[in-house]
Order: C-alpha cells, then sequence, then structure tokens
C-alpha cells in the first residue's frame, strides 16, 4: 500500500447513514438490510490517494474490498486497461469473504477517496452478527441460481 | 480418573496439579480440557485460575470446558469478565448455553438490571433461546413485557424453546397481536403519507424494514397462540417473498386465526398498493398524519420502539427541513450515545448555524 495516502479532511468526511447508503449500492450487500449494513459501516475505513497512486498490484494478497466514493480507479494487468472504476463502483469483494491474491492491479486516475473494509474485522462481525452473513450467503444463492440459469439454457 | 479406583484417582489427580501449574501453556490448556471432560460442577476453582491465564488459547479452552462444568460462579465470571468486556464472545455464548440452568440466574441479573448495553442484552437473549429450558421460557416471557424495545429478539428467542402460551396467558398475547397490527396500520399511514407528500426515500424505506419487522413478530406471536407448525408454515411462505408463496401464507393465516385478527392482518400485510389498503383501513386509523408528526413519533418512540436505522433516517432527512422543530430534534440526536444519530444531529445543527 502506497504511503500516499492520508486520513480525508474532516470536513468533508461521510456520515455513517452515507456509507450505509453507499454500502446498499455493492451488490454483494444487495440482500442485506440497511439495518443490518448500519453495523457493517462501523468497520469501514476512509482512504485518500493522490492521483497516479497504486492501491495495489497483481499478485499481491487480498484481504480487503473498496468502494469509490470519489475519483476514479484503473484496474490493470500492465499497461492493459481492463475497466475504469468511477464513484459507488467497487473493486475486490470477493477478497472480503476468501484470501486471494489480486488477479490486477488498481492505480488511481485522479484524487480518490476510497471506503474499504478489511476481512478479520468483518469476519469478526460477522461471527457476532448472523444476519451479516445471512445477507450475503443469500446474494451468493441467487448469483448461484441465475449461472445455473445460464449453464441450462447454453446447454440446451 | 472418571473410572478409575482410588489411587487411579490419586494418581491422575496429581498429574493434573502439575498440568495445571505447569509453565507450559500447552500443559495448562490440556489441563482446562480435562477439567471440562470431567464436568464435575464443584470442581470449578481451577478453572476461574485458567480463565485469567496470559495464554490465549488457555483462556479458550477454559471457556470451553466452564460449558461442560455448568457451575454458577463460572458463569457469572465469563459473562461479567468476558462478554461484557466484548471478549471471546462467540466462545462464551456456547459456553452458557452448555451451562443451560446454571447461566440462569447472572444472566437474569443483566438482563434486568438497565445499566447494560442492548447489545449484549441481545446476545443473552439468544442464549436463553438456545438454553430453552422452562426457567429460560419464564424469564423470556417475563422480558416480554420489561424489553418491549427487544420484544422481536425475544419472540424469536421462545420460538427457538419451541414455546407455546399456556391458555389462561392467551388473552395477553392476543392483545399483544392487537397492538402490533395497530403499528403496522400507524406505519403504512406513514410510509402512505411521506410518499404522498415528502419521498424520503430512507425513511420510506426504513419503515418499509420496520413493517417486516412488525410482520414477523406477529407471526411468531401467532405460532405460540395459534397452530404452531401451519403459522411456521405461513412464516416461511413470507421469508421466501414470492407472489405465490405470499398468497400461500395469507391463506393459511385466512382459516387458521379469527376472523377479527386475519382481515386485519391480510389487509396490512395482502401485497398491493400502499394508498389502496390504507383506504381499506380507515376503521382502524383515523389520525391524521404530517411529516413532522411522523418524525417526533419515530424519533420519540411514542407508538413503537423504532430501530436505529429508522430514526437515523428520520434525522437525516430533516437535514433538509426548515420547519418548526428541526433544531430540538438536532439537539436531541446530538446527545446521543448512538453515533449513527449523533453525528447526524451535529451535522444538522452545523448547517443550521450557516
Amino acid at each position: 500500500m502506497s504511503a500516499e495516502h492520508t486520513h480525508h479532511k474532516k470536513e468533508e468526511r461521510l456520515l455513517l447513514i452515507e456509507k450505509v447508503l453507499l454500502l446498499k449500492s455493492v451488490s454483494l450487500f444487495e440482500e442485506t438490510p440497511e439495518t443490518v449494513l448500519a453495523e457493517v459501516a462501523e468497520i469501514l475505513d476512509e482512504e485518500d490517494f493522490a492521483a497516479g497512486t497504486q492501491i495495489f498490484a497483481e499478485g499481491d494478497v487480498a484481504q480487503s474490498m473498496y468502494v469509490i466514493f470519489k475519483g476514479e480507479v484503473r484496474i490493470h494487468k500492465g499497461d492493459v486497461t481492463l475497466a475504469v472504476l468511477k464513484k459507488n463502483d467497487f473493486f475486490g469483494e470477493l477478497a472480503l469473504l476468501a484470501t486471494e491474491t489480486r488477479s490486477a492491479s488498481a492505480t488511481t486516475e485522479s484524487e480518490t477517496f476510497l471506503l474499504k473494509i478489511d476481512q478479520e474485522p468483518f469476519y469478526e462481525l460477522m461471527e457476532s452478527r448472523v444476519e451479516v452473513a445471512k445477507g450475503i450467503i443469500k446474494t451468493l444463492c441467487r448469483r448461484l441460481r441465475a449461472q445455473n440459469e445460464k449453464t441450462v439454457v447454453q446447454n440446451k | 480418573m472418571k473410572s478409575g479406583g482410588i489411587s487411579a484417582v490419586v494418581a491422575a489427580g496429581q498429574k493434573l496439579l502439575q498440568l495445571l501449574a505447569s509453565s507450559q501453556a500447552s500443559e495448562r490448556e490440556i489441563a482446562a480440557a480435562i477439567i471440562g471432560e470431567l464436568g464435575v460442577r464443584s470442581f470449578y476453582k481451577p478453572l476461574l485460575t485458567l480463565l485469567e491465564d496470559e495464554d490465549d488459547d488457555v483462556v479458550a479452552t477454559a471457556i470451553e470446558a466452564c460449558g461442560k462444568v455448568k457451575n454458577e460462579k463460572l458463569a457469572n465470571f465469563l459473562i461479567h469478565n468476558f462478554l461484557l468486556q466484548g471478549k471471546h464472545e462467540k466462545l462464551v455464548m456456547d459456553a452458557l448455553a452448555e451451562s443451560g440452568d446454571a447461566s440462569i440466574q447472572t444472566i437474569r441479573h443483566v438482563l434486568f438490571d438497565e445499566s447494560f448495553s442492548r447489545k449484549y442484552q441481545l446476545k443473552l437473549i439468544l442464549v436463553l433461546g438456545r438454553i430453552g429450558s422452562a426457567k429460560a421460557v419464564n424469564i423470556l416471557e417475563e422480558l416480554i413485557w420489561k424489553l418491549p424495545a427487544m420484544q422481536n429478539n425475544v419472540f424469536h428467542a421462545l420460538n427457538n424453546c419451541d414455546f407455546v402460551s399456556k391458555p389462561e396467558n392467551r388473552r395477553e398475547y392476543r392483545e399483544l397481536i392487537y397492538r402490533y397490527l395497530g403499528f403496522a396500520t400507524r406505519t403504512l399511514f406513514s410510509i402512505n403519507e411521506l410518499e404522498k407528500q415528502h419521498g424520503d426515500k430512507e425513511l420510506i424505506g426504513a419503515l418499509y424494514l420496520e413493517m417486516n419487522k412488525i410482520r414477523d413478530s406477529v407471526m411468531l406471536l401467532f405460532s405460540f397462540v395459534f397452530d404452531k407448525e401451519k403459522m411456521t408454515k405461513a412464516r416461511n411462505g413470507f421469508a421466501i417473498n414470492k407472489k405465490e408463496n405470499i398468497a400461500n401464507a395469507l391463506e393459511i393465516i385466512e382459516i387458521e386465526i379469527p376472523m377479527d385478527i386475519s382481515l386485519w392482518f391480510i389487509r396490512i400485510f395482502e401485497p398491493g398498493k400502499t394508498m389502496d389498503k390504507c383506504m381499506q383501513l380507515t376503521a382502524h386509523f383515523n389520525e391524521t398524519l404530517t411529516y413532522p408528526s411522523i418524525i417526533d413519533d419515530v424519533l420519540n418512540e411514542k407508538n413503537y420502539n423504532y430501530h436505529r436505522w429508522t430514526k437515523a433516517t428520520a434525522l437525516y432527512s430533516l437535514l433538509n427541513y426548515k420547519g418548526e422543530g428541526r433544531t430540538a430534534w438536532m439537539q436531541q440526536a446530538q446527545k446521543e450515545n448512538d453515533i449513527l444519530l449523533k453525528e447526524i444531529g451535529q451535522k444538522g445543527l452545523a448547517t443550521a448555524e450557516i
């Protein structure tokens, strides 16, 4: 992680309620009610990055998920750009559930403000609040069901 | 030690004392596990020492052993020195549940003392639901009236105990069902008013979540008073949240529940537009609601104990409100211990000053 990230300016800080609303837009949490996300929001870290900062590199051990509140992040393999993510986009969501290595690098395109959830506090929260895990399981089941249906259609 | 003669007991006892006094954490951990396996209620003092061990693994094994020893003093220690300090929460909850009635007295004390945080009280309610004994059920029944803000959690815990109300108490439960249907009706009219006038998306969403919670509470109450199996089936139908499952759930309720309750319930919770439902429910609600009266109801819990999220969305919607009462509500929020509410209050007051 680059040393260039700083704490976000106090006057621009997001309210906890706004973090909840932002989390609700992340597909991993779409089945989780806001009453539960209010607790997830409490473990979010706020991070600021200057333009051109590498957030992580391909091959790094991944244990965090990020949500973009402000700015743009380029996802790339070397010089090849895979995507440019903007406000309310998120990346690394599966790293929240299982440690893996990053399949691509992420670099800021402009001054960027991110919200980060680390795996360890998230696991602790899931252990004490089963509703957090329930919401995620629901989302994963829905995705699996959709994938199965797609496979059936493709095999017809 | 369990099955040997006196000489075996003495030899094993000496070995256990050596393990307890060992400088090796792994040996103290073995001692904790052995005491747990012995499960002798009066042999609890060594565990009190191990619970204060410097090594975290020894402490964790000692907590597990407490569940098997089932001693009141250990349960008391676990609750005050770990759970209420936010340490080893899951292990402690498992041990308390395994301790069964040995945990009950301390749990009761914490639940009936208002100075303890709601967060930990909720965990102990869950533990009571897992214990499931007659004593646990008695405490949970008392809690329905003592802790109205946690009624839904208490209902879930009672449901875990396969609770069915005694015939002599059924009237009280039916009255509670009426009260919940009253809350649901008020909430529906609040949503209708907000949708018509103000359009606060977050607050409306939060009130819909309250409606789901009220429906869940009513369904659990139904299962305590009426046919448990059928009510569970209906509750599951709502949980699946598909058109045909909801229709089946409503049909079960129509058949199984007395008409004075079932008709009211169906009018509130059947799929349809809020406005249409409110038109059908005018016999149950004749107050005129306004945006400030809805906000006041939510923030001051005048009729129902709203979730902190609902209160937060009400405050958040007030940030854009210029009318009377705004400052007082924000000042009240600023004094809250809950950071979710407090920081909206702070922002509200700061923006008012500008």
